[in-house]
Order: C-alpha cells, then structure tokens, then sequence
C-alpha cells in the first residue's frame, strides 16, 4: 500500500485515540468533581446527623426511667410533686398512634390560676419529666379578672415502649 | 532584505550582479566582473553564503534556435508535440537537449513558436559550477534574447537580430536584469534541471513540522496518559474516605453502594423520630422574650408550637410594637405584626406572629 495511506491511517488512528484519551479523561475530571462535591455534602449531613441523634439519643434514654402506663399517668405524676393537682382543670386524651415499637400517647392538659412561678415550675417538670414527656403546643393567656393569674393550655405527647 | 545574484554570461565575461529585493523592486548594488575562460569555466573570489537567490542569463552563443509553426496555441500541447518534432530537427535528438519556447506570433491561423534550447551537458558544467560556489539559480534565461525580443518586429526580424545581436547599453541591460527577474522571457530549468530547491525546502520544513508534531502528539498523549492514570488514584483516594466517613457513623453496614444516599436516607430516619420525640421548649421562648421586653409592654396570650408562634398583648403606642417587632427579629424569624388596634385606655393591642426560633 501506498506510504502516505499508511501515515494517513496512523494518523487518524492517532487522533482518534488522543479524542479517546481526552474523552476519557475529562469524564474522570468530571467524576472527581461530583465525587469531590458529594464527599463535602456527607461531612456536612454527617454533623447535622450526629447533631440530631445526640438529641434524639438523650431523649430516648428517659424512656427507661419510670414506667408509667398512659399520658393521663404521667400528668398526674407530674403534678403530684408541685401540688398543683387541684389546679388542672382537665386532661383531654386526644389521641393514640402506634409506630414502628413506641406508642405515642396525645392529651390537652389546661391549668387555670396559676402565677408565673407556678407555671415556671410545671413547664420545667414537664420538660425535665423522667419519661419521654413532650410539649408539641403551648398557649398562656392572662386571666380577665386577675392579670397575674394565667391560664395554660397544653398539648403533650407520651412517647412509650409497646 | 533579501540578496540576490543575478549571473549574467556576456561572451567571455561574466557580470555578477548584486541586488535587493524590496517589495516589488530590485534595487541594484553592486556588479562584479570576471572572465570566462573557453570551457565556460570562470574565478570569482566573491562568496556566496548571504545570497538567497540567484539568476543565471546565458548568452545567445549558448543557445540554439528553432522557429516552428503550430496550427493550436495552447503552451502545454505544443510542449508535448515539440518533443517529437524536436527529435528531427535536433542532432543526437530531444533528449540531449532542454528547450523553452517564446510565442513570435499568429499569421493565417498559424502561430510562430521560437524554440529556444541547449544542450544539457553544458547546461549541466554551468550549473555544476555555479552549485560548487553555493549557487542554485532559481531560473535560467537569457538578457540578450529578451533584448531581441523587445526589438523584433517579425518572425524574419527576429532571426536576424539573433544571427546578428545588437549590443546592449549597461543601462538597458540592468534594466532587462530587473525584468527577466519579475517575468523570465524563458526558462531552461526544466525537466531534470527543475528547480527544487524550494520544493525541497519545503519537504524539509514539512518533514521538522511532522516530527514536531509527532513529539508534541506523543507529549500530549503522555501528558493525558499521566492525567488519567492521576485522576483514577485521586478516585478511589476519595471514594475510601467517604466509605471511611460513612463507616464512623455506621460501623455496622456491611454495603454501601452510594454513602451520599444511604446517609440521606438515615438523616430523614432520624429526623422523623426527632420530630416525633422532641416537643418545644416553651421555658426557652419565654426566657428570650424577658431578656428583649422593653417596659410598658405586656403580653396577654402566647401560643407556641413547632410552626408558629402567636404574640398578643398590649403596648403605649404602634412604634412600640414596631420596636417590639425588630426585638423578636433577633431570635425568630419571620416575625410579622398581624394585627394592631388602640384599645379604650390609651394603649394600643397587637398581635406579633412568627414562624420560629432562629435555629
């Protein structure tokens, strides 16, 4: 054959397999940079994720710390020890649901006359109750007759081992 | 600039004329004379290393001359037909020679070829000798042929002024020089006589270009070659520390297949349960709000839970509730005033939603 076809071939074998390289390489600069930008995505969810399940962990330890048998139960143990049982006007089950092995239990809990101390003092047990005892909405209001006296309705959450 | 040689044989004198080129003119310089002896072998102390290009002109004692009639004009047919028409007009026949040809004219639609030629051998000795100086004419011509061309009136005309030559003035002569440069009336270098030294020049540079692109191609195919082999190890570097990161929190799972996604997937596992198992913190809300109320505001009702947070009290005047609204702004956000209304006893009674505590 011909030497100039035999340099044109080798030439264009030549290009193509410099296009092939070059290809290949931007494709693996390509790959670098996605996994460059997914590993810095990880570190940060890796935070938010030990963040969250510090909490969630620090909670989930009380659960073993009193055994109580529903959210009406826990209100009342939470009372008991303030002395303020006579002043909850009602406790309100509101609702039950199962999930995977945790039961959680639903109540509206109102408190009516109570001053700031004594409101302090309730919020603060129920927070810091020994069991998974949570707020999920607050509302206090001033009384009409007596503006230092407040009334405090409640909505809690027992969360329980099934 | 560029130097050129026009050499230029007159009998038994050759006159070596020096020149410039700039631009589309050839200002002379200077002329060396020397003697040619009867082999038309010369002397010349001159060298010619800076010259770039050069001229030969062979006197008409040289050359030998033929007139023939074509019935076509077209140069390249009648080249080929000279050939053979050569071959019975010449001794020893149109091999020994090289030829050019000078159109004289067109009578009765039959056009007058002057047939110029030498015999090769002695083209060859003259060549020979000027390549032993370093010299390559790029063309080989004759000054007193284009003088006779200049001043022929006919075909006739012409084989006398050739039979007997006019002399020709310096003047005219350099003038002829300068032209036969620009448009050679013939040209001998044909054939085996070619001149390639430009070709060849070229083939050089071609030949440097191919092989430094070769290089340049073999570098960049090195250079990328490097850059793949790099970029894969810079891969699986990062690829181990992210399975290495998700194996710190997870040393458990045995498979990942995509660390991003799995880790995603247990972030929205955890949330959910965090959503579930944590409540508000009402105690914190109500200590923020003691440490930013200003006096003369009091609130009547407060509604916190996870999506909002409701504000109603009163105050003395709306720019209070203004103040108020940029207070909260520190440690909530999108606190906006809803609702404002003076109430009877001068003051004014607001209502301050937000959506939840700065995180």
């Amino acid at each position: 054959m011909d030497k100039r076809v035999w340099i044109g071939a080798g030439v264009a074998t030549l290009a193509i397999f410099l296009i092939f390289l070059f290809n290949l390489s931007s494709s693996l600069k390509r790959d670098l940079r996605n996994l460059k930008a997914q590993q810095t995505e990880l570190l940060l969810l890796r935070d938010e994720f030990l963040s969250l399940k510090n909490r969630v962990e620090a909670v989930e330890r009380k659960k073993s710390l009193t055994k109580v048998e529903g959210v009406v139960q826990a209100v009342d143990q939470v009372f008991q020890p303030l002395g303020l049982k006579q002043k909850v006007k009602s406790v309100k089950p509101t609702g039950r649901r199962e999930m995977k092995d945790v039961v959680e239990e639903e109540a509206e809990v109102q408190i009516e006359k109570v001053d700031m101390n004594e409101m302090v003092n309730i919020i603060y047990k129920m927070e810091n109750a020994p069991m998974i005892l949570t707020i999920k909405k607050t509302t206090i209001k001033t009384s009409f007759e007596n503006p230092s006296h407040l009334t405090l309705i409640m909505t809690i959450t027992l969360i329980k081992g099934k | 600039m560029k130097k050129i040689a026009f050499f230029d044989l007159k009998g038994d004198q050759l006159l070596i004329h020096l020149l410039e080129k700039s631009g589309h003119t050839y200002p002379h310089q200077e002329t060396i004379s020397t003697s040619v002896r009867e082999d038309t072998s010369f002397d010349t102390e001159k060298t010619f290393e800076e010259i770039e290009e050069s001229y030969l002109s062979l006197p008409l004692s040289l050359l030998s001359f033929r007139i023939i009639e074509f019935p076509f004009s077209d140069m390249e047919r009648i080249r080929e037909v000279l050939r053979f028409e050569l071959d019975g007009l010449v001794l020893g026949g149109a091999e020994d020679v090289v030829f050019d040809l000078l159109v004289l004219g067109e009578s009765d639609g039959k056009h007058k070829v002057l047939v110029v030629y030498i015999r090769k051998e002695k083209l060859r000795t003259i060549l020979d000798r000027l390549k032993a100086l370093g010299v390559e004419p790029r063309v080989v011509t004759s000054v007193a042929l284009a003088s006779a061309k200049e001043s022929f009136a006919s075909a006739e005309g012409i084989t006398s002024l050739l039979l007997n030559p006019k002399p020709i003035l310096d003047e005219d002569r350099m003038n002829l020089v300068q032209e036969e440069m620009k448009i050679p009336t013939v040209n001998l270098r044909r054939g085996e006589f070619s001149y390639t030294l430009d070709t060849e020049k070229t083939k050089r540079s071609l030949k440097l270009t191919t092989i430094l692109t070769a290089i340049l191609a073999l570098l960049f195919l090195l250079d990328m070659a490097f850059r793949i082999v790099s970029t894969k190890g810079e891969i699986l570097s990062v690829k181990d520390e992210i399975n290495k990161t998700y194996l710190n929190i997870f040393p458990n799972e045995k498979k990942i297949t995509n660390a991003l996604y799995q880790m995603k997937s247990h972030l929205k596992e955890i949330k959910e349960k965090e959503r579930v198992l944590m409540g508000i913190s009402p105690l914190q809300f109500l200590l923020d709000l003691t440490s930013m109320s200003g006096s003369g505001t009091s609130f009547t009702e407060l509604t916190i839970d996870k999506e909002r947070i409701i504000l109603k009290g009163e105050c003395s005047s709306l720019s209070q509730v203004q103040q108020m609204k940029g207070r909260l702004e520190r440690f909530l956000t999108d606190v906006n005033i809803s609702d404002t209304k003076p109430l009877s006893t001068d003051r004014t009674g607001f209502t301050i939603t937000a959506k939840g505590r700065k995180p």
